[in-house]
């Protein structure tokens, strides 16, 4: 198998560099100390992404613009632009296309690419990956990383190697002896803050020891998620490249940060109200009916909790997931002030094989053709075509969550 | 040339199946002066996908105050929208 990883670098940056450029700006934001942050005044202050000269300052991605501004009084910002990161996102995809049939969009800015039987139309993969690289900088005007692996962790990896605008490959044991083995051992995919530290502790600093180490005492430690590690260390991974519409979904979530510190419960409920309307929205897009709801609050001292419940049936309805959402509220909420609110639904079958009931049939048919009368009006008129009347003349928005309205693609290459 | 991208107002002439041709347009100077530029000849025209917008590039030559120019014009595709790109 011959897998590339196609990943834009510092995606929101160079694709507003290139966008202003356009536009007449007299300066490349690549080339100074700049960073796409969110509006300070609705709470969203935090560095989204930043350019190279800004990372010399380590200036990190998710940090509040209070504190890289400190370390850096000139840095320059940029509010984000989600219509043209999608563009961006989906011109790359659309030169991706000519290459392979089969085409994985992780997230916004990275694509995998399955090359097998590609060989004969466009030459060896280290080429064709030069020539994507080379073409999406013409034709595009931002600079992408590629990676070449036999699987889709080499493949990702391999991109991750060195930045900006340069294509690496690890194809062979040896090579990946030599890229992979000394580095840190938390560059792996999969090893965040918390094993790195556990694996530090046992002396295991680099990828390489990760490699070499004892696969017992890895399962010991960090059970299954060692194994996992130890085979992506020896560069095991058997995951295929699949088209996003053939991942299955296991969870959908929305979650909102609110302008202010909500403390009446009326308020709050409004807004889940608006959040289970997207969340619901979604879940019927899907095809799916959810058994498990969960709520996460996160208060004014950024202390966050969750709460969640099993339900004994499958529902797609709206208002039924609000009731048990306002249920779950109330049982969780100690009357603190409320930052952030959340909504996740998990535990899904699909639409049409799910377990009737007797007693509510009638029910359940009226509420999913109200439910599809709904859907069908927001997505022939817009999303805020038809709302609830208690968002009528309120400050509100009636669907709440997601970027850019839930135009967007997120991780996973979602759609929301 | 240099990157203006300047909003103008532009007659252009649209046939069946074939790119837009710019016949006339008029802009602003900072200064507030009113410019009519004809367009006398079209060199080239190129399509772009810089940033994933879709647009066309129009290489021209006009005479503006009496000197022979050469700028290029650009249409916005999606936004129906024209601009002196350089100049």
């Amino acid at each position: 198998m011959t897998v590339m990883h196609v990943d834009a670098n510092s995606a929101y940056l160079s694709w507003t560099a290139v966008d202003l450029l356009e536009k007449g700006y007299p300066l490349d934001i690549r080339t100074v100390p700049a960073a796409i942050a969110g509006n300070p005044e609705d709470r969203h202050g935090i560095i989204l992404a930043k350019s190279i000269p800004a990372k010399k300052y380590k200036i990190g991605t998710g940090e509040s613009l209070y504190e890289s501004k400190q370390r850096c009084p000139e840095l320059l910002l940029f509010p984000p632009n989600y219509d043209l990161y999608l563009s961006c996102s989906n011109a790359m995809y659309s030169i991706l296309q000519e290459y392979s049939p089969v085409i994985q969009r992780y997230s916004v800015d990275e694509c995998f690419v399955d090359f097998d039987h590609c060989e004969k139309r466009f030459g060896r993969p280290e080429e064709a990956a030069f020539e994507i690289k080379e073409r999406i900088k013409r034709e595009l005007g931002f600079t992408v990383n590629v990676g070449v692996g036999n699987n889709k962790l080499l493949a990702k990896m391999a991109g991750e190697l060195k930045k900006p605008d340069l294509v690496h490959t690890i194809l062979s044991q040896k090579e990946l002896e030599e890229k992979l083995w000394p580095l840190d051992v938390r560059e792996l995919f999969m090893v965040g803050r918390a094993s790195a530290k556990k694996l530090n502790k046992i002396n295991i600093n680099t990828i390489g020891d990760l490699a070499c180490s004892e696969l017992v005492l890895l399962r010991s430690l960090l059970k299954s998620h060692g194994q996992l590690i130890w085979e992506y260390a020896n560069g095991i991974d058997h995951d295929r490249v699949t088209p996003n519409d053939e991942v299955l979904q296991k969870g959908l979530s929305n979650s909102m940060t609110i302008k202010y510190d909500v403390t009446d419960k009326r308020e709050a409920e409004n807004y889940l109200l608006s959040l289970t309307d997207r969340v619901a929205g979604r879940l019927r897009r899907h095809q799916c009916k959810a058994s498990l709801i969960g709520i996460g609050v996160k208060t004014n001292g950024f202390v966050r909790y969750t709460h969640q419940i099993q339900l004994p049936f499958f529902t797609d309805d709206t208002t039924k997931i609000y009731r048990y959402v306002c249920s779950l509220f109330e049982e969780c909420w100690k009357g603190e002030p409320v930052r952030q609110l959340g909504i996740r639904l998990s535990e899904f079958t699909r639409k049409d094989e799910y377990q009737l009931s007797v007693f509510d049939i009638r029910q359940i048919e009226e509420d999913e053709a109200l439910n599809k009368v709904v859907d069908e009006i927001r997505d022939r008129f817009g999303q805020t075509a038809i709302y609830r009347g208690t968002f009528a003349n309120t400050d509100m928005k009636p669907l709440e969550g997601g970027i850019n309205d839930g135009n967007y693609l997120m991780m996973g290459g979602y759609k929301q | 040339m240099k990157i203006v991208a300047k909003p103008i107002d532009v007659i252009a002439t649209f046939s069946d199946n074939k790119k837009p041709i710019p016949y006339k347009f008029k802009f602003f100077r900072d200064s507030g002066d009113k410019i009519e530029v004809y367009v006398d000849k079209i060199v080239t025209v190129e399509e772009s996908k810089l940033a994933g917008i879709d647009t066309l590039i129009y290489t021209c030559e006009s005479k503006v105050l009496d000197e022979s120019r050469l700028y290029q014009l650009k249409y916005v595709i999606e936004q129906y929208r024209w601009e002196l790109y350089k100049i």
